[in-house]
């Protein structure tokens, strides 16, 4: 039995990126009823700027900063120009439109930066610490510890700040919310934003850890919608543990030779395998109004 | 014989129906009450998808609670919706043949079985796309679909909602002979007491998901309860 | 009986009211006559890089009825469609190397297991909302993504996979009937036009009534007797046995297969390609499939990079949500009827077709 424990350590902090970006999308998810597939679209083309600005001579926390604005940006732009006319459409249709971002977004990252091999590096994964024998770096650190931080904080702001509140309501009835007075297209901007900014972090993030490579990152979403179905599209906690979960599981893979190739599939399977497991306790359910 | 023992629906702490018990002995049945009475719950209780429900349904001898709704349907539990449900890109026929794909129909073919409801409903020219028909006749499209194949129990929600009092009239007279011309019992809800009058042998009126009155139509819709229930919430007993 | 195309709301798909047995017939030689033509004509027309072209084209059209059938009719959108053209590719070769199958077998037979595939992999999400179909297509295609990067495609060597990284590198063989690339181009044209028969007559029958109400309501399928689980799943089915005779026909066509073929982007390229063209009608599947494959084609002859057809794409699809969504096809016909002049509408209440 190979030793796994170093592949524990990178599947913490694989895990804590799946759970993040899981997060970015089920606060988002919950207050709009977007399902946004140009999550990690967005990060890629921040952590590609960063590149670029870094390449450019600007210092780094500069560059970091800028990702995150225009990971920002981008989120946003989306979600008050594009999001506000569909939506009074159906889960999918808004979904779909975000794969459609998805390309808009890939598509301009590779044209713009044409894929050839590139690296960010954080100077916090120069330096770490020795854990049973196996060196951790502080990037993944940060990581497992942003992802700790995020839950507790965004389940705190849900639930106690007024923001917090109007964002649950709009997920509960987005009409009623409407007319009951709440700013939904300020709060929806809000929730855009704050999946923005998750976004470009966790682009940074997976451009250290993982390898700056648009197409990369970009579906990363896939791992990260994984663990927000195992959340049930609701609960962050629960996504937090899917998250870690599917990272821990594709990770410990690894030194595995017969199965080792085959690890990307974790995500998928550990949905499926959720869903089949959901499957047995739900009713079907049964719409009676038109899609 | 139609019997409903402690029917209740919930969805999570509101409970549209509360313990409702009722029987039903004659072959046409209202059901009338102000909005949110939980008359649509109770049509969905009956076509089995109404959230969480606990409580007894017998028609005819037969326990349906717990029948899938598609088993229901083939059994012979079939309504129509307050909005008309019917595949636009399809011509009515190909609306009403989906019936008899899927539930008994004792005819030779399906297409005789759809002309035959068609010709008992009066509906002309079927061949139409459902999006070309009239308001009137994509609700007869919708009955249509409902009784073919053998209907044992209809539901019909508002069935007469948005048609003209002409053509409220030619429903009427369908609907009250329903038992005679198809054997299928009728439970059904509107807030036209006339219509209600003229269809309906027994009735029954609801509010907050429960029974305030129940009986032949005529003694119902004179009870002061039912009146009061009316009053109550704001709407006059007649739309 | 009014021949659909003058009605001036949307004509559907096929036209479900009884057309006069005249036009329908002259409808279909018309058809038929236009395949002729196009067999005829592309391989005297095009060189052989075209050609090619235009039989990858043909290839993905299949991939693509299946895409814009599932959405049009039942609102599922299914992003793993390239996906499982890559599973049928890679089920032919593999029979191909270790059977010694016919190869109109090996095609049923590439299709039929990728369809068992596609319904097993998805059967837990249809019997929820329909996003949860969506989202895992989209983990389907990014998880055979993986699995063809890991495992490569069967290319004669030995073992369960098949592959093997150098030697005597094996090609799947053309039928006797169309080694050339103008015989294998008229095959995929007719191989084609079968498969789109075939969702014609789904069409037209029992599913395809039941899918169309299942679109409308749930509920009132139930209601009426309709198992809907089990006609998504149907469905479902459908599209992915056409995938994997695109997947047989790709590997036919060029011998061998290789996983950039089959990324997760390109599922969602021509998904929103097929969109584009309008899901609504079987030109539109066509358009789709020219806009996925040609399109670039005909960027790259002009030295310019097929990353620009991808973001159109993003781009198009887009605003195709949002006030286009019969696609380029329905805005044809739109206009069409427009100028041919309102002819029928009188009133047309609340119940009307909408947009």
């Amino acid at each position: 039995m190979p030793d796994i424990k170093p592949f524990i350590v990178t599947g913490l902090a694989l895990g804590s990126i799946y759970a993040l970006s899981g997060i970015g999308l089920v606060v988002l998810y919950r207050a709009t009823a977007v399902l946004n597939f140009a999550y990690g679209a967005i990060g890629a083309i921040g952590a590609l700027v960063a590149w670029d600005l870094i390449d450019g001579g600007v210092p780094e926390p500069v560059a970091w900063i800028g990702c995150v604005a225009v990971s920002t940006a981008l989120s946003i732009g989306y979600g008050v120009i594009v999001a506000p006319l569909l939506a009074d459409r159906d889960l999918v249709t808004k979904a779909v439109a975000t794969a459609g971002y998805t390309l808009l977004l890939l598509g301009f990252s590779l044209w713009w930066l044409p894929d050839i091999s590139r690296s960010l590096s954080l100077p916090t994964s120069d330096h770490g610490f020795r854990v049973f024998g196996v060196f951790v770096a502080y990037t993944r650190v940060i990581a497992l510890g942003l992802a700790l931080v995020v839950t507790v904080g965004v389940t705190g702001y849900l639930m106690r700040t007024r923001t917090g509140l109007y964002m649950r309501a709009m997920a509960d009835d987005p009409e009623q919310a409407g007319m009951l007075g709440i700013r939904t297209d300020r709060v929806g901007a809000i929730a855009w934003a704050m999946s923005g900014v998750l976004s470009g972090v966790t682009g940074l993030l997976i451009a250290d850890l993982i390898r700056l490579e648009a197409g990369a990152i970009t579906f990363l979403v896939v791992p990260a919608i994984a663990a927000a179905i195992i959340g049930r599209l609701n609960s962050l906690p629960a996504t937090l543990v899917g998250g870690l979960a599917i990272g821990l599981a594709e990770s410990v893979a690894a030194p595995f030779d017969s199965i080792s190739d085959y690890r990307g599939v974790a995500p998928f399977l550990a949905a499926l395998l959720f869903l089949v497991w959901q499957g047995r306790h739900t009713q079907i359910q049964i719409f009676t109004s038109t899609r | 014989m139609i019997v409903l023992d402690d029917l209740t629906v919930s969805f999570g702490a509101v409970r549209p129906l509360d313990e409702l018990s009722l029987t039903i002995a004659a072959p046409t049945h209202g059901i009338i009450g102000p909005n949110g009475a939980g008359k649509t719950t109770l049509l969905n209780a009956f076509s089995g998808f109404a959230g969480s429900i606990s409580g007894r349904i017998t028609v005819f001898g037969e326990d349906i609670t717990a029948m899938s709704p598609r088993r229901r349907a083939i059994w012979g539990v079939r309504r129509t919706f307050q909005t008309v449900q019917l595949a636009d890109d399809l011509s009515a026929r190909d609306n009403i043949v989906i019936s008899v794909d899927h539930c008994p129909h004792g005819f030779g073919h399906k297409h005789d079985a759809a002309d035959a409801v068609c010709e008992l409903v009066g509906l002309d020219d079927p061949n139409r796309l459902a999006s070309e028909l009239s308001t009137y006749e994509r609700r007869l499209t919708e009955i249509a679909r409902a009784l073919a194949g053998k209907p044992r129990l209809v539901l019909m929600d508002e069935p007469a909602a948005g048609v003209s009092s002409s053509e409220r009239t030619l429903l009427s007279e369908l609907l009250r002979n329903l038992a005679e011309s198809t054997g299928a019992w009728l439970i059904l809800i509107d807030h036209d007491v006339e219509l209600i009058s003229a269809v309906c042998e027994t009735a029954t009126a609801l509010d907050f998901g429960a029974h305030v009155a129940s009986g032949p139509t005529a003694d119902v819709l004179a009870d002061p309860l039912v009146a009061e229930a009316y009053l109550g919430s704001g709407a006059s007993g007649a739309v | 009986m009014t021949a659909t195309t003058q009605s001036d709301s949307v004509v559907p798909i096929i036209a479900h009211g009884r057309a006069p047995a005249r036009v329908a017939v002259a409808q279909v030689g018309l058809f038929l006559l236009l395949v002729l033509a196009v067999a005829w004509w592309v391989p005297n027309q095009f060189g052989a890089k075209w050609v090619s072209t235009w039989t990858t084209t043909l290839v993905f059209a299949m991939a693509a009825a299946g895409i814009g059938f599932l959405y049009s009719r039942l609102g599922l959108a299914s992003l793993a469609q390239v996906a499982l053209v890559g599973v049928g590719g890679w089920v032919a070769l593999r029979l191909e190397f270790g059977t010694g199958l016919p190869f109109f077998v090996i095609v049923l037979l590439s299709a039929t297991i990728t369809a068992g595939i596609g319904a097993l992999l998805s059967l837990p999400a249809l019997r929820l909302r329909g996003l949860y179909l969506t989202v895992m297509t989209l983990m389907m295609a990014a998880g055979f993504d993986e699995i063809f990067n890991a495992t490569g495609f069967p290319n004669g060597g030995s073992g369960f996979l098949g592959y093997q990284a150098s030697g005597e590198l094996q090609r799947m063989n053309r039928p006797s009937i169309a080694e050339s690339d103008a015989a294998y181009f008229r095959l995929v044209l007719v191989v084609a036009v079968v498969m789109f028969a075939f969702v014609w007559l789904h069409e037209r029958t029992k599913p395809g009534r039941a899918w169309h109400l299942i679109a409308q309501s749930e509920g009132a399928a139930y209601s009426s007797g309709i198992d809907v689980v089990m006609y998504k799943t149907w469905a479902f089915v459908l599209a992915a046995f056409l995938s994997g005779v695109a997947g047989a026909m790709f590997a036919g066509q060029l011998g061998q297969l290789g996983p950039s073929s089959f990324e997760t982007i390109d599922s969602l390229i021509l998904f929103a390609l097929v969109l584009v063209g309008g899901a609504y009608h079987w030109t539109g599947w066509l358009i789709g499939a020219v806009l996925f494959k040609a399109f670039p084609a005909f960027l790259d002859d002009r030295g310019l990079s097929g990353d620009i057809a991808t973001m159109i794409a993003g781009a198009a699809a887009i605003v195709n949500l949002i006030a286009a969504p019969r696609g380029i096809v329905g805005e044809v016909m739109k206009a069409s009827a427009g100028l041919r002049g309102r002819r029928r509408r009188g009133a047309r209440d609340d119940t009307g077709v909408e947009e």
